[in-house]
């Protein structure tokens, strides 16, 4: 019998007791603690390569979503060059119409600040009716602020703020029944109130008998509201209602422009008091 | 052959073990390539590395299962070492003869598993006659790959 076969004997009695001893006595404590020794030093690759394997499996999509996002980046920062551009038309035209308005005596609107804030929390049970946003007092969000959103490039209506907490704020949203807001076809001219059915539709009061509505005429906040900027886009004429031979005045049925429901971020419009810094 | 090269065999198997298991079985079926590997390091390196690597390959197989613990390791002890001792009087070089001892050492392996657990946990450890056969049938597929590769990394 040559050497390698004398200790291949020899480790064949070692594994086979062993593996005698494992198989035997499984719940002593000794081949407990072998065996939790042994899922000690095995089991990290499985666990490791569970998770190797899931960052794999995860990684043609990071490389999609990184590619989008340089797009996507690229695009934003060419949209930011032309914005620079458009802000200082946009303050020379706001100096000459406050030099124009105080040659006419005429009251201006005061500057408004923009400031983001992410929706936290929907209502389940009103889907339509309120959201709470991450801004509250300490980010200077009062009562009665405006609240919007931007949809397709303009910016549309969300609502209002309701409640104030210092780092929250709810936003009753404008298809709640109670909200309420002076609108306009910006098509005809024609002034209505635009008042929220607790939906996704809204619905125009008060237009005139006689005003020529279409479906699909867009309805956008009137420069007389007190709390919204003008032009804001509130939605869509989506009904026009039989006229009513009682009444004096006509309603149409609006779609909202900004669905609740998709909102992530919303913008608080701060209008600054004329001669605050 | 040196430690690292040993231990780097000695833990791509398991990898290969339980990638191919966790990640692409046919009909919820995966070659015990660990067994494959039992019988080609016995086969191309002796009886003593081959149940060196065979008990602590068979332990690996023992954590992953829940049953009769010990079993996997024994009967990979079992094959590398007597496929180590009949290795100069067995033909493994061509890839039918590979097949035929892997069949072989497949069905002992296979049932010397169900007879432990019979004897240490009072049932015969059998997963239906459809996972025994299939079984066979996959490890002998992959059986010339798996020795071919042994053999380039021996051989470097």
């Amino acid at each position: 019998m040559n050497r390698e076969k004398r200790v291949a004997n020899y480790f064949l009695l070692v594994f086979s007791g062993i593996s005698i001893i494992l198989l035997s006595l499984p719940l002593t404590g000794k081949v407990r603690a072998f065996r939790a020794y042994a899922a000690y030093l095995y089991d990290p690759l499985p666990y490791y390569g569970s998770q190797g394997l899931l960052k794999l499996r995860g990684l043609p999509s990071e490389v999609v979503r990184v590619l989008t996002a340089d797009m996507r980046n690229r695009r934003l920062e060419e949209d930011l060059r032309q914005t620079v551009l458009l802000r200082t038309e946009v303050e020379s035209l706001r100096r000459e119409n406050e030099r124009l308005a105080a040659a006419l005596s005429l009251s201006t609107a005061a500057p408004a600040e923009l400031r983001w804030a992410r929706v936290i929390e929907r209502d389940p049970h009103n889907w339509h009716r309120s959201l709470i946003i991450d801004a509250g007092e300490e980010a200077g969000v009062m009562v009665s602020m405006p609240v919007l959103a931007p949809h397709a490039g303009r910016l549309g209506v969300v609502g209002q703020i309701t409640e104030v907490s210092p780092h929250t704020a709810k936003v009753l949203l404008l298809t709640d029944e109670l909200s309420a807001v002076a609108a306009y076809l910006t098509g005809s001219k024609w002034e209505g109130l635009a008042q929220g059915q607790g939906s996704y539709g809204l619905k125009l009061n008060y237009l005139p008998v006689d005003a020529q509505v279409r479906i699909g005429d867009e309805v956008a906040t009137s420069p007389t509201s007190a709390t919204f900027p003008p032009d804001a886009l509130i939605g869509t004429v989506s009904r026009v209602f039989e006229r009513d031979p009682f009444l004096a005045f006509q309603t149409v049925e609006v779609a909202a422009a900004v669905h609740p429901g998709r909102l992530k971020e919303v913008m608080i419009l701060h209008r600054k008091r004329k001669g605050a810094p | 052959m040196n430690a690292v090269k040993a231990l780097g065999i000695f833990i791509l198997g398991m990898a290969v073990e339980w990638l191919w298991s966790a990640c692409f079985p046919v009909f919820g079926l995966s070659p015990c390539v660990l067994l494959i590997l039992t019988i080609a390091m016995a086969s191309c390196a002796g009886p003593l590395i081959g149940q060196c690597y065979g008990f602590f390959w068979g332990l690996f197989l023992d954590v992953l299962s829940a049953h009769a613990f010990g079993a996997g390791a024994l009967a990979l002890t079992l094959v590398g070492y007597f496929v180590g001792i009949l290795r100069r009087q067995m033909d493994v070089s061509s890839p039918t003869s590979q097949i035929m001892v892997v069949a072989v050492v497949s069905i002992a392996a296979a049932l010397f598993v169900g007879l432990a657990g019979l004897v240490f946990e009072r049932h015969f450890l059998w997963a239906g006659w459809g996972a025994f056969i299939g079984g066979i049938l996959y490890n002998c597929l992959v059986a010339p790959a798996i020795f071919a590769l042994v053999r380039k990394t021996l051989e470097r």
